[in-house]
């Protein structure tokens, strides 16, 4: 199987190319501010150079900070709106409460409590409201605010509510990108929170990589499956990734311990890659890596994947 | 008397999560509450019990329930305050101070937010000196001060007014109410004197929790070893002696809300010259440390995981497989040890049929 992985840095892209355990051949770019000119770039040196058969290659996987660093960087962010289910609960820590303010200017504080949710047993607290939440659905339309993250307390166990809300938001904001908790995070409401807040704000980016990173394939002459890496080191299909890219979040991390462990064929080490924005120190040691970054400024949050790295990427970054 | 700090609230944050023995709740959550209700304007004091005049009144606040629950269904922020005002009317009295019931976990924090709502001073002691699961297992009840009458609410504002025969039964009626109000709710209860407070708390506990704070991240910012440091520490306190008891992986942790708690456990590989398996039991808190069937750690003597390169303590629902970790045991003070004492939070109270051994005695 000819596979060929690229990762986009925030100052370099490089393309490698392997034909089953064997790596052919890699190439370095320079990252542009368009993705894709990087991206075509690194591809098509590493496909000249190695002289393979661009319509051999097989599968093509993409790993990429361009979205974290959107992040650590506070920039191409999409102006968000929370919305959290749980009134008359929660009230004393509304979302965003332990953000870095500077990030939640990024994004516009625009957050919403409504009623809903469920007990830890599954039974509903009170339910869902159809005419509040058209308001809410109202007023964020009219903010022009087109990402919506909508979380419920326990919705892990019962996420019926955010769903009812989600199909209520989405005819009440027509066009608005919308986030649900429950597909992303695991119990613990701010964390699963913030990390569909996350979400929602990328969305709009993340159609951009991914577009890009199509046109750089097309433009190369491949016409193989590709994926994007996310953070427990697996692979995710393009039409989930623009979903999910908040599941992209310390995929670099992810990355570089597996190539350095497949490189070195060490098993027990700290890798470290100083890239052109962070500077990553990991400690590799199956079956869990473990991880500290420098260089970022996040807000907590916990990532649904299984994920390698054993803290929550955000308390790591800065926090 | 002194003000409370933004700092203090950090470092109190990971103390009382250190004294919570992996119980308690995240105090992240209480720290982020006292935060918001200090944004508003409220002030926290916190009182010496020296500082309280023997014949004033002091009403404890809390919270109750699993730390499982209280994770997602975060409180509204009233419902304390208007467990104590509700407490106020049936004594005919006003609150000269409020108190915690519990220095572990998020009850260290609970007061200071009726605190800052109120602007009644939080006096810096407690009744369990750690955490602990059970209403009854203070030192209030064994020293003879009544828990009732007392008051639960929750978020709507629902409420109810406990008057029972002794303090197990307050427990036994309180988490009924408080699982049918979702598992978690608001507490008001053993309302007292000056003069009991003197006689019956654990002292300084509050302040322990921001000096146990203090010192780990004073110890990482110094780049000397966190763990060492606060065992350096401890003797100065009336947790007169401490101990690392296992180093370890963790392999397999097994945890479920019912009745009310988190029971389960958790097993530790040993690394670094550690052989075997720790299995520490649990029910919200940390209770006894067994390897290959030997106690080397039991209640009420504290047993803390804690994050081996961090030194962070981790609760109960933090814990997974695969972190690497260390596991502390620490001397509880005197008043904690008596008989009487036992009976209620030691093995006994937990119906672990172990007899209790001193930390310091066990090799």
């Amino acid at each position: 199987m000819i596979r060929i992985g690229i990762d986009v840095g925030g100052t370099h892209t490089v393309a490698a190319i392997m034909e089953d355990d064997r790596v052919v051949l890699s190439f370095k770019a320079v990252t542009s501010t368009d993705v894709t000119t990087g991206v075509t770039e690194a591809l098509t040196g590493v496909i000249e150079k190695s002289g393979v058969d661009p319509k051999s290659i097989d599968l093509g996987a993409l790993g990429t900070t361009h979205l974290t660093n959107a992040v650590v960087q506070r920039r191409d962010l999409t102006p968000t709106a929370a919305v959290r289910l749980g009134l008359p609960a929660t009230q004393a820590l509304p979302p965003m409460v332990d953000w870095p303010l500077d990030l939640q200017e990024a994004i516009g504080a625009h957050a919403y409590f409504a009623h809903g949710g469920h007990e830890f047993d599954g039974r509903e607290i009170p339910p869902v409201n159809a005419d509040e939440l058209r308001k809410v659905g109202k007023d964020i339309a009219r903010k022009r605010i087109r990402a919506i993250a909508v979380s419920s307390v326990f919705s892990p166990i019962n996420s019926e509510d955010e769903r009812k809300a989600g199909e209520i938001l989405a005819e009440a904001s027509p066009g608005a990108d919308i986030t649900l908790s429950s597909d992303i995070g695991r119990i613990g409401l701010l964390e699963r929170e913030n990390a569909g807040i996350m979400n929602a704000c990328l969305r709009d980016l993340s159609r951009v990589v991914i577009d890009a990173f199509r046109k750089a394939l097309d433009a190369s002459g491949v016409s193989g499956r590709f994926f994007l890496t996310q953070n427990d080191g697996t692979l995710m299909g393009a039409a989930f990734a623009e979903r999910f890219p908040v599941l992209t979040f310390a995929s670099d991390p992810t990355n570089f311990i597996r190539g350095a462990a497949f490189l070195s064929g060490v098993k027990d080490g700290i890798v470290i890659d100083v890239g052109g924005t962070t500077t990553d120190v990991c400690i590799e040691g199956s079956p869990r890596g473990h991880c500290r970054r420098r260089g970022g400024r996040g807000a907590n949050q916990f990532s649904h994947a299984r994920c390698v790295l054993d803290r929550p990427w955000g308390r790591l970054a800065g926090g | 008397m002194r003000k409370i700090t933004r700092q203090d609230l950090i470092d109190l944050a990971v103390g009382a999560a250190f004294l919570g023995t992996g119980g308690g709740g995240d105090p992240y959550i209480g720290r982020l509450m006292v935060e918001a209700a200090m944004e508003q304007g409220g002030d926290v004091v916190l009182l010496d019990p020296t500082e309280v005049p023997d014949d004033a009144l002091v009403i404890p606040t809390a919270m109750m329930g699993a730390p499982t629950v209280l994770v997602e269904k975060i409180p509204s922020g009233e419902e304390a305050v208007a467990s104590l005002r509700r407490l106020e009317d049936r004594l005919g009295r006003k609150a000269f101070a409020t108190m915690p019931i519990e220095c572990g976990g998020i009850n260290s924090t609970i007061p200071l937010v009726v605190g800052a709502m109120t602007g009644l001073p939080v006096v810096d002691a407690d009744g369990m000196g750690r955490a602990f699961p059970e209403l009854q297992m203070e030192t209030f009840s064994v020293l003879g001060v009544s828990g009732s009458p007392m008051v639960v609410t929750n978020e709507y504002g629902d409420s109810a007014m406990i008057d029972a025969r002794d303090e197990k039964f307050m427990e036994w009626i309180a988490r009924g109410v408080t699982i049918r109000m979702g598992g978690a709710a608001y507490i008001a209860e053993y309302s007292m004197s000056g003069a009991d407070v003197k006689r019956t708390a654990v002292p300084n506990t509050i302040s322990l929790g921001i000096r146990i704070g203090r010192c780990l991240r004073e110890a990482k910012a110094g780049h000397k070893n966190p763990i060492e440091a606060l065992l350096l520490m401890l003797p100065e306190t009336l947790y007169s002696f401490g101990k690392v008891i296992w180093r370890g992986k963790v392999i397999d942790v097994r945890r479920e809300t019912k009745m009310g708690w988190a029971l389960g456990y958790a097993k530790i590989e040993g690394f670094d010259g550690w052989k075997g398996v720790m299995e520490i039991q649990i029910q919200n808190e940390n209770l006894i440390a067994r390897v290959d069937g030997k106690v080397r750690a039991i209640v009420p003597d504290l047993i803390c995981i804690m994050e081996a390169e961090t030194a962070e303590p981790i609760t109960t629902e933090y814990l997974r497989y695969g972190q690497r970790v260390v596991v502390v045991s620490v001397a509880v003070p005197p008043i904690m040890r008596t008989p009487e004492a036992l009976e209620v939070f030691g093995p006994k109270g937990f119906r672990i049929d172990e007899p209790y051994t001193p930390i310091e005695q066990i090799v």
